[in-house]
């Protein structure tokens, strides 16, 4: 799925309760707003009703007072005749007044023969119950208007002698209901007994004196008064409250359209609806611009990340606008730069390997041209003849040389890998010179040379068949570029603490550019030429690594005034061996110790110890505290535990030994566990010695006397 | 008789080479580089030149330019341990700046005088 899609169900995931709250809060609104709307007009209904029952109160009391007149109890029909006229002409939406008999015969009226024809249910229940009755809606027929009669019975020593009734106009209701305060498209209709319709506001005229709608006569059937949801008789959709008045029989009802309230309602789902809809587009082109600058960030740097994984060196692109995808760019452009690196690294040591392996190959042809050469000679001359001894040596010479280069290429492949162990003594270097040198003079090498000795004695502690073949390699050298009858000059001395061996000849010496890259004709880096297959050998890159496992250095260097190559071996000289071996009797204070060693029960105690003992004493609890202290100021003697927290002690010799001003420190390795592969592993790494632990001081004071 | 000088820095190459191409009748002079060979061929102008390439005063290359140059008569054969050396081919180069055939050694003596043969001139 897109970062894109996961941004919008976001979105969504936010907006969506929201949205449900917000709903239901709104249809909460409505509701209320519908509960308060309804509410009023119900207030209305109830006021409307009130109005009503007073002014048909008022008729009555009115036709009641009539019906009371004096001139009735003489049975003066004529003198009513005359209180009718006045009550008509005081009640203006009285149509007419009629004095009926009790079998219905009207004996007087306001208007004569008007045509209205008294009710005889009406009549009958008056004299019955002898009260005030309200008659149903009807047109005058004369007149032709609306009215409704209302009968009052005339009672005489306990019997109805009379009804009185009046046609009141409905005129006198359509006002009642003119004076209402309504809402717009609001209805309020006065329904008569019959539930058929005395007034409407709205078309009056039309629906009066017809059935009320449906709707609203069921809902009286039910109750006296309540609110229902029906239709006007023209069919609208209302909300109506009503109610039915108990005194008169009479209705009254509102009718508020309904879509005037869910129009209310809509509007509030409308504005929720667009508001959702909007806050969602907004969250949409939020997720779009959002997923943009997090996701064309990504996607440039997936391809900058293809190009580096198919080896391009590609600019990294760096202004996303995303912090972490920042942070990622830079990472990126890191790793491929150091990846790029590493690519190089390797493609160098490529490049050294063939370069190693095309002069290993003419290494070892041209001592095999040679012997080819001398065997065919062999083959073809005389036995006996000076050829084929001649021939027969040089085979001798050629196999030797083979041999000799063969080891020595094992030799190197074993420095370089860090794979030889020296197996160190204290040993006079001028002794070991000699002692190569007889050798040589003995095997006839040197007949043909001048050799010059000038050696002085000089302690050093090293592997003694090693340094041998530093020396057997020098010369070897020196031999090959010196013409027969030159001098080979061999000298050993001390100075300034370091022993010296140099080896110098009177060769052609050699072309300053070549100086620099004289040792290290295997190394990464160094432009392939003709001179690599040269014939300079390998045998100088072999003494240069067994210069420095010994914590020395070799170096090159022309002779201005005799012409030749001096080769200057230096390696750190150790105090002359004492007379008395004996371990007490070695005291040597004064010595700058660094002690690497977590525990930090053992490191007080060897610092005590050693201070004690009158050395400068620091110490570190982890190699990288030991090797910033070592690389500050060098110490004499490194006493390092192998298990370390940070690096164990075989890394922090490494390190110790790779570094220019750190590598003559003599290292004492410490550890609680003594095989023999620990050991040979800590003297692979560099380490002098190695000690198990526990440690007597006794031990410790011999193993720092013994050491330089 | 047809004269040969050999030019290689390794004494026992050098020698070897003399001695047997003495025993198959040639007159053979040697140098120890290209200088000497030079000089060498000032003194007693050889019919063939047979030369390493890498030595260390004047190498093989120089010394077959200079030859082409200053003695075009003379053919010239290539002999070298260090054939090809990362991308190139240093007998192929050689033949390249002016010999007329190259070698890699080790060779058998016979090729070499079968080549001597071909490229002596005719008596």
């Amino acid at each position: 799925m897109k970062l894109r899609s996961h941004l919008i169900l976001l979105a969504f995931g936010t907006i969506v309760p929201v949205a449900i709250f917000a709903a239901g809060a709104a249809a909460w609104l409505v509701d209320k707003e519908r509960e308060t709307v309804l509410a009023a007009a119900e207030q209305r209904s109830q006021t409307l009703l009130t109005a009503l029952e007073a002014e048909l109160r008022g008729h009555v009391a009115a036709l009641e007072g009539l019906a009371a007149h004096p001139s009735l109890e003489d049975g003066d029909v004529p003198y009513f005749r005359r209180a009718i006229a006045n009550a008509i002409t005081s009640h203006r939406d009285w149509l007419n007044v009629s004095l009926i008999l009790p079998d219905g015969r009207i004996a007087a009226d306001g208007i004569s023969a008007d045509g209205v024809q008294p009710s005889k249910a009406a009549l009958e229940t008056v004299m019955r119950m002898k009260r005030s009755q309200i008659g149903a809606v009807a047109l005058h027929p004369t007149l032709q208007k609306w009215q409704f009669p209302i009968y009052a019975p005339v009672v005489q020593a306990g019997t109805v002698r009379y009804v009185v009734a009046a046609n009141v106009s409905t005129a006198s209701i359509d006002e009642l209901i003119g004076i209402q305060k309504l809402g717009d498209g609001w209805a309020a209709v006065v329904l008569d007994r019959d539930n058929h319709f005395v007034s409407r506001n709205w078309g009056s005229a039309k629906y009066v004196g017809t059935p009320a709608a449906q709707s609203l006569q069921d809902a009286l059937r039910e109750a006296p008064s309540g609110i229902f949801r029906g239709r006007t008789v023209e069919g609208i959709d209302v909300y109506s409250p009503y109610h039915r008045s108990k005194a008169t029989g009479w209705a009254v009802a509102m009718g508020i359209p309904s879509k005037e309230i869910d129009d209310a309602s809509n509007r509030t789902a409308w504005l929720l609806l667009s508001g959702v809809l909007l806050s969602i587009s907004l969250a949409m082109a939020g997720a779009y611009v959002i997923s943009r600058r997090i996701a064309m960030p990504l996607t440039s740097l997936a391809g900058a990340a293809e190009a580096i994984g198919q080896g391009q060196m590609t600019e990294i692109p760096q202004e996303a606008q995303v912090d972490e995808i920042r942070t990622l760019a830079t990472v990126l452009q890191a790793s491929a730069r150091a990846a790029h690196e590493r690519e190089d690294a390797l493609r160098d040591a490529d490049r050294a390997k063939d370069r190693f392996l095309a002069m290993l190959s003419h290494e070892l042809r041209n001592p095999l041209a040679s012997i080819s050469a001398a065997s065919h000679v062999l083959k073809v001359a005389r036995p006996d003849s000076a050829n084929a001894v001649k021939a027969r040596l040089v085979i001798e010479r050629q196999t030797r040389h083979m041999a000799h280069l063969i080891n020595d290429l094992l030799d190197i492949s074993r420095v370089t890998m860090g794979k030889m162990a020296l197996d160190r003594e204290r040993l006079d270097l001028a002794d070991l010179v000699a002692r190569v040198i007889s050798v040589w003079r003995s095997s006839g090498r040197f007949e043909r040379h001048e050799v010059a000795l000038d050696l002085h004695k000089v302690w050093v502690h090293g592997d003694r068949v090693r340094l041998e073949q530093v020396v057997n390699n020098l010369l070897d050298n020196a031999l090959k570029f010196t013409s027969i009858g030159r001098g080979i000059r061999v000298r050993v001395a001390q100075e300034e603490g370091e022993a010296v061996l140099q080896v110098a000849d009177e060769g052609t010496g050699i072309p300053p550019a070549l100086l620099a890259e004289l040792f290290k004709p295997f190394v990464q880096g160094s432009e392939p030429g003709a001179h690599a297959a040269a014939g300079l050998g390998i045998g100088l890159s072999l003494v240069k690594g067994l210069v420095e496992m010994h914590g020395g250095m070799v170096s090159a260097a022309n002779d201005e005034k005799r012409r030749g190559a001096v080769f200057t071996v230096r390696l750190p000289a150790v105090p002359a061996q004492a007379a008395n071996d004996e371990p007490d009797s070695v005291v040597l204070g004064g010595r700058r110790i660094l002690i690497i060693e977590d525990d930090d029960d053992t490191r007080s105690m060897l610092h005590a110890a050693f201070e004690l003992g009158g050395h400068h004493v620091r110490n570190a609890r982890d190699g990288t505290t030991g090797l910033a202290i070592a690389a500050e100021s060098p110490p004499d003697v490194a006493i390092i535990d192998i298990g370390l927290p940070d690096m164990d002690g075989i890394e922090v010799a490494r390190r110790l030994r790779a570094g220019p001003r750190s590598r003559r420190i003599n290292l004492v390795a410490l550890t609680g566990f003594g095989g023999s592969e620990d050991q040979r592993r800590a003297l692979e790494a560099g380490f002098d010695v190695h000690l198990t632990k526990p440690v007597t001081q006794e031990r410790l004071k011999r193993v720092i006397g013994d050491l330089k | 008789m047809t004269r040969v000088l050999v030019v290689d820095d390794d004494a026992d190459f050098r020698s070897m080479l003399k001695s047997a191409l003495e025993l198959a009748g040639y007159r053979v002079d040697v140098a120890r580089d290209g200088k000497a060979a030079l000089l060498a061929q000032r003194a007693s102008p050889a019919d063939i030149l047979v030369t390493d390439l890498f030595m260390p005063e004047k190498d093989g290359f120089e010394a077959i330019e200079a030859f082409r140059e200053q003695f075009p008569a003379t053919r010239i054969v290539a002999v070298s341990g260090g054939a090809r050396l990362m991308k190139t081919d240093y007998l192929a180069a050689a033949g390249m700046v002016g010999a007329d055939a190259a070698l890699q050694k080790p060779f058998e003596m016979e090729k070499l005088l079968e080549l001597l043969e071909t490229l002596a001139p005719a008596t």
